[in-house]
């Protein structure tokens, strides 16, 4: 895949950090969905017969997962803006930091190219510190698509990529873990009036 | 391989997907009650034949080798089958006392059925999946609806553990994933899904570059630990333990946890002529001293029944990750008792719980001061579950503890054996506390419960007790076993 590509990739989990309105987030989400499923297609001639449906499965996934949160977006309109980050530049400096330490220190992965390594690792790190510093459940849930991204760009990086059966499996998973994601959100929403993660503090020894 | 143990799988896995379907389909609220308790027979008595079955000597690969039958599969089946039963049996009585759902009035107790028979399908078909990449699938779709479950009844601290356990599991098992991918890169030929068999692991393992195994090694256990709760990445469950309906509680704690160990067993296994016996271990055991050191002080202090039993659970996860981590005849033998014995002890409990919120709503979030004088029947319920689970002797947990210690010492552990043994006592303290400061202590008088809920909850009482008792015995004879003589030499014989 391209490089500049993989790097795109990890810029827009970043513009998630940094990004304000959650519309803008999903877009963003989706979009790196959507691009990473057509750098798989890119790479499909030169693999086996089943990669190029585990690509085409990878660029399909984007699609309910755009859908689901938006709509979850729309029947739950915060009635003021939650708290803005205090300081989200501060914010994207940590995330970008914490990635490149974390590539500083994990060894060798034993993917197709060092660019790929790099790129999975830091969209699997940008996605945990999108859960850990946004406070808004809708973007915790960004979070974790990011993440599955950032495995998903590890395995097109293997020269066989994951068997067939296991992206389908693991594409699943996802959709039914966001609509899950989708109806706690609004069932959060309901019983607080607000989808801010800072009321879901209660459970503590 | 003979026909009849691919129908039972078969039969185990279709039909509480059936009776999922059946129930979305009857509409009358006791028609749904009768097709659980229905279904759940014939699906505990399909899946403890096939337990049996691999017990006894039946293995190898069924339903075209998704599945494999093995020698360490069968107790971890014949427990999420007997796990599963209980919370079904025992579902009708919880939501007649529940009186929110994340559901409508009208499909709630459809909503709650159908997912526990989803959630219950997956966890029967993970002991006995061939294969580490579609034991990732089926581990991660049981998230999805055990989140669902967690949050049944939407009170705000239920939706607050139900989204804690969505979200830190689900990164987790990425990172697992992530494990798959590095462990998939580093297979010499590749080798697609056979590959990822663990036949297919174990076979190139040997030939894998040792540092990228290892990292995929360490990428995957670590990763399932969030969904096993082992400390330091457990934080999501004495939460959704303690918020969860109880009968969801029994199953998340007995058989989600030790089902997933399993996974990462297999993988240690699978995986260790590429990074060395020593890594395997030391990563297991470092695991389980912390959910030990972790669980401890929670054990001291006074908490609610159910967090009590989830902090236990960390107590008793953190065991099991030691025995996998000493290895040896003792500390396997020691292992197969604790998880059999740790889910009968934990199902009881949970299962108390029901009729203890009903005398005694306040429980929910306090402790269940004075219960002896109060209602004799539910204390002596609770006193058996927390006795057993505390090791007091002659609980086969305390023989299980004692096998796990002598085998950490017999294979050279003898830093972690001793830390092991002192933490255990710390915590078999603790909870020995409970039992005389919180249960026997006195309180208030006689309280009235359901007459037929007690006779049922005494009938439980009894079962456990004559299931326990026999655990006991049987840790006796259990390490000389072949069985276990099985388990040294590997998953697969």
């Amino acid at each position: 895949m391209n490089d500049g590509l993989q790097w795109a990739l990890v810029a827009m989990g970043l513009l998630v950090v940094l990004a304000r309105r959650r519309s803008v987030a999903i877009l963003l989400v989706a979009l790196q969905a959507v691009l990473l499923g057509i750098g798989a297609l890119t790479l499909a001639p030169h693999r086996p017969p089943a990669f190029l449906i585990a690509a085409l499965v990878l660029l399909a996934r984007g699609a309910p997962l755009f859908f689901l949160l938006a709509v979850s977006v729309r029947r739950t309109r915060e009635p003021r803006p939650l708290g803005l980050q205090a300081r989200p530049l501060l914010n994207v400096g940590a995330a970008a930091a914490i990635s490149l330490a974390t590539i500083a220190l994990i060894p060798p992965l034993g993917l197709e190219t060092v660019t790929a390594e790099h790129a999975s690792v830091s969209l699997v790190v940008i996605g945990i510190i999108t859960i850990v510093t946004r406070r808004e459940t809708i973007f915790q849930a960004l979070g974790l698509v990011i993440v599955e991204n950032g495995v998903a760009l590890a395995a097109v990086g293997v020269p066989g990529g994951l068997p067939l059966v296991v992206e389908l499996g693991v594409a699943i998973d996802l959709t039914v873990v966001i609509a899950v994601a989708a109806i706690l959100h609004e069932r959060i929403f309901e019983e607080f009036g607000t989808g801010d993660s800072h009321v879901l503090r209660s459970l503590r020894d | 391989m003979t026909d009849a143990p691919t129908l039972l799988c078969l039969a185990m896995l279709l039909l509480p997907l059936t009776a999922a379907l059946l129930i979305c389909v009857v509409r009358a609220p006791l028609a749904r009650d009768r097709v659980n308790v229905a279904g759940a027979i014939l699906t505990a008595g399909a899946a403890l034949t096939v337990a049996a079955l691999a017990m006894t000597g039946t293995r190898g690969p069924v339903l075209g080798g998704w599945l494999q039958l093995d020698a360490i599969g069968g107790p971890f089946l014949a427990v999420v089958a007997a796990v599963g039963l209980c919370s079904a049996l025992v579902s009708p009585a919880y939501l007649r006392t529940a009186h929110e759902s994340l559901a409508s009035p009208d499909t709630e107790r459809a909503w709650y059925y159908a997912c526990f028979h989803l959630f219950w399908a997956a966890l029967l078909a993970l002991p006995l999946i061939g294969n580490l990449g579609v034991a990732w699938v089926v581990t991660a779709a049981t998230t999805g609806v055990s989140a669902l479950l967690v949050a049944q009844s939407r009170y705000p601290k239920a939706l607050e553990a139900g989204w804690k356990y969505l979200v830190l599991t689900t990164v987790g098992l990425a990172v697992a994933l992530l494990g798959i991918v590095v462990v998939g890169a580093a297979a010499p030929a590749g080798g697609g899904l056979a590959g990822l068999s663990w036949q297919g692991l174990t076979a190139s393992a040997a030939h894998m570059p040792r540092s990228a195994a290892l990292v995929g090694f360490v990428l995957i256990v670590a990763g399932l630990a969030t969904k096993i709760g082992w400390a330091p990445v457990h934080n999501w469950l004495p939460d959704a333990h303690s918020e969860a309906p109880p009968p969801v509680s029994a199953l998340l704690s007995a058989a989600l946890l030790p089902t997933v160990m399993l996974i990462a067993w297999r993988t240690r296994i699978a995986l260790e002529p590429a990074v060395g016996a020593r890594a395997g271990s030391m990563l297991f055991i470092g695991f389980g001293l912390a959910s030990l050191a972790v669980s401890v002080p929670f054990l001291w202090r006074r908490m609610a029944w159910k967090r009590l039993l989830a902090y236990s659970s960390l107590e008793n996860m953190g065991m099991l990750a030691l025995g996998i981590g000493f290895g040896g005849r003792l500390a396997l033998a020691g292992v197969v008792i604790h998880v059999a014995a740790h889910a009968v002890s934990k199902s009881l409990g949970f299962s108390a719980a029901t009729p203890l919120f009903v005398v005694r709503p306040s429980a929910k979030h306090a402790p269940a001061h004075g219960l002896l004088r109060a209602n004799p029947s539910l204390a002596a319920a609770m006193g058996l579950s927390l006795g057993a689970l505390s090791g007091l002797p002659p609980s086969p947990l305390f023989f299980s503890e004692v096998l796990i210690v002598m085998g950490g010492f017999a294979t050279g552990h003898t830093l972690a054996a001793a830390l092991a043994a002192v933490l255990l006592a710390l915590g078999f303290l603790g909870l020995a506390r409970v039992l005389v400061e919180d249960l026997m202590a006195r309180g208030p008088q006689r309280a009235e419960g359901d007459g037929a809920g007690r006779r049922a909850l005494l009938a439980l009482t009894i079962v456990a007790g004559v299931l326990l008792g026999a655990l006991a015995v049987l840790a006796a004879f259990l390490p000389g076993s072949g069985f276990v003589r099985v388990l040294t030499a590997g998953t697969l014989p």
